[in-house]
């Protein structure tokens, strides 16, 4: 096994690490948005480090265009799903997430809780 | 290579294994999506992984095609439940 064979092992493995990181995050999070936060970002560092693996083993100029094809796409389109599965989740609260607090009513004369001293 | 491919295959298997929980017990179908975006990432690093093992080059293809579809669906997913909601 030849030294450029050993990074690129580490780098598929820290890859594939990264991707059990995400599942484990989309498995163990208390609520959607950190399921979504912690699910989205870990899987697109572990593509990178895969394809830096890939590139290192294989080597040619063919082959490292088209990873870094799947890298500029995974970039370009992992904040996009990332952002519209997020607000699909705010704009309707799911069961478990922990209630909002009552907005502010920027008033707060009546509120029983203020002191009215400053 | 053998065993790079044996740990990093056991490591995409775990976290296939709780995707999959996820998309199984998911509350909200917006929990489902995002576990199928990580399954289907999972999908195209395993994919990487073996064509990096066997140091071939036909299957990087596929990779390509299942990243955008992954893209396609959970977006379109996303959408489709903020519209049907509305």
């Amino acid at each position: 096994m030849s030294a450029a064979d050993i990074v690129a092992s580490a780098a598929l493995i820290a890859g594939a690490a990264m991707s059990l990181a995400a599942g484990v995050a989309a498995l163990r999070f208390p609520d959607t948005s950190a399921r979504i936060h912690a699910a989205t970002k870990p899987q697109v560092l572990g593509i990178v480090l895969l394809m830096i693996g890939l590139g290192i083993r294989l080597g040619t100029v063919a082959i490292v265009g088209e990873l870094l094809l799947i890298v500029v796409l995974q970039f370009l389109t992992a904040p996009v799903s990332a952002h519209l599965a997020v607000r699909a989740a705010h704009r309707a609260p799911a069961d478990d997430a922990p209630a909002e607090p009552e907005p502010a009513s920027g008033d707060d004369r009546n509120d029983p809780r203020s002191t009215g001293a400053e | 290579m053998t065993v790079t491919m044996i740990v990093a295959g056991a490591l995409f298997a775990l976290g296939a294994l709780a995707a999959a929980a996820r998309l199984v017990r998911g509350p909200t179908p917006i929990d489902r999506a995002v576990a199928l975006d990580v399954l289907l990432a999972i999908v195209v690093g395993v994919i990487v992984l073996l064509a990096a093992v066997y140091a071939s080059t036909t299957t990087l293809v596929i990779a390509v095609v299942v990243a955008l579809l992954g893209f396609v669906g959970s977006a379109g997913l996303a959408v489709l439940l903020q519209r049907e909601r509305s």
